[in-house]
């Protein structure tokens, strides 16, 4: 797993979830999702679940933060150190 | 300085008597001419809010032309209801007290939030408390905003935990009954008067979606959302809105365990919340505001940021029904 295919798989979510209504709508790597409009405080919530289950980490809530989960390229670096801290733990 | 002392000296202030006289000129023009009604409906919830928009409906149409409303429910703790009962009273109006806890149990109010919370919380039931707070201190804190459920069992231990996001909008779904079914009963008096309807957002909550669709967000006159609470407040000092009212401390009277709005929602200081939008409003930059307000520049960047996203977030809300095309003789 690399920082690419979590960004396309982020994004794929992010598009089927959230910009239903507007697929040819086009996501950045580095957009600020909330700025940018694409999700909202609801959306964070539910994004937030959707990493958790999807790549098996536990996300500390000090971690909720725009620097971590602000734009797909954050959130993949972020999973990567998450997963990088328990297969070292292990 | 603390936080809560932080306001921004007098800057918030306003001639009273000229803002008094105004929202009463306009609420006889609105209900009157504009809306074709006799008089206004104010549910009362023994808040400072309801209970100035009751002054202000009193002295705009006089109280024979105002009909109180307190809409308890078995979540609310009765001291409210009696305070709002005694400012009617004062205020020489006719009222009503419409219990509206079998509403809320006929169509699953209760059934459906415990339902949601014993998916977290399975000895959730009988004799326990909720309610739901966000991670709090938005000026120190950079974390995204997600909700907390806070449980009490009977023994009074309590414990928080972060909401998913079928569980948050199951809760809040379920008790947002409580502001449609006592806006359902404010509707029924309205109809049966020929009233039109009070609603009491101060300018903090409407400008900040705090208010439920369909709920408390629902009147035909609002006349007092172009106020900040500090001023609500100077409102209510000039009506002779009782003490028991201004002293107060506000709660949302939503969630059976005691809830502030600034644990629910604001997550800053009410004072300082007043500040910050009127500095946001008024096109003040970060330093400017941080150097009325004696919070740091940070700070204020943070609650300017979590401004524009309740505003964005909360859009919906303001929103009327959508037309495909629009009807012209009506619009």
């Amino acid at each position: 797993m690399n920082v690419q295919e979590i960004i396309e798989r982020i994004r794929s979510y992010v598009v089927e979830e959230f910009l239903y209504a507007r697929r040819d709508a086009e996501v950045g790597a580095d957009d600020h999702l909330m700025a940018k409009g694409v999700i909202d405080s609801m959306g964070v919530v539910e994004l937030l679940e959707f990493i958790q289950e999807e790549y098996e980490i536990t996300i500390a809530d000090d971690e909720i933060t725009e620097e971590n989960l602000g734009t797909l390229s954050a959130i993949a670096n972020f999973v990567l150190m998450k997963r990088d801290a328990v297969g070292s733990s292990a | 300085m603390t936080d809560s002392d932080k306001s921004g000296g007098g800057l918030l202030n306003i001639d009273v008597a000229a803002a008094a006289e105004k929202v009463e000129t306009e609420l006889r023009q609105v209900v009157a001419e504009d809306l074709g009604r006799r008089g206004l409906v104010v549910a009362m919830s023994g808040g400072v809010d309801s209970s100035v928009c009751a002054g202000l409906a009193v002295r705009a149409m006089g109280p024979k032309r105002v009909f109180g409303l307190m809409l308890p429910e078995s979540d609310v703790e009765p001291e409210a209801r009696e305070i709002a009962e005694g400012w009617a009273k004062q205020l020489g109006i006719d009222y009503a007290v419409e219990d509206i806890t079998p509403v809320l149990e006929g169509c699953g109010c209760y059934r459906r939030r415990d339902e949601a919370i014993r998916r977290l919380v399975p000895g959730y039931g009988d004799g326990w408390s909720s309610k739901i707070v966000l991670p709090g201190d938005r000026l120190n804190s950079d974390q995204l905003n997600v909700y907390y459920l806070v449980v009490q069992d009977p023994s009074g231990n309590s414990e928080r935990l972060r909401l998913p996001p079928r569980e948050y909008r199951e809760i809040v779904a379920a008790t947002n009954f409580k502001q449609r079914a006592r806006k359902m009963l404010e509707y029924y008096h309205a109809d049966r008067l020929h009233y039109a309807v009070v609603g009491t957002p101060n300018r903090l909550e409407y400008d900040q979606g705090f208010f439920v669709k369909g709920g408390d967000g629902l009147a035909d006159v609002k006349p007092i959302a172009h106020l900040y609470k500090t001023q609500v407040y100077q409102l209510a000092d000039y009506l002779g809105v009782p003490k028991a009212v201004t002293e107060r401390a506000p709660t949302t009277g939503t969630y059976s365990l005691s809830q502030s709005q600034e644990e629910f929602y604001f997550a800053v200081p009410t004072k300082a919340m007043d500040l910050m939008l009127y500095a946001r409003n008024n096109n003040w930059t970060d330093e400017q505001t941080a150097s009325a307000s004696g919070y740091s520049e940070v700070q204020v960047g943070r609650v300017f940021g979590d401004i524009e996203q309740k505003r964005a977030t909360t859009r919906y809300l303001h929103l009327a029904a959508r037309l495909i095309e629009p009807v012209e003789e009506i619009e």
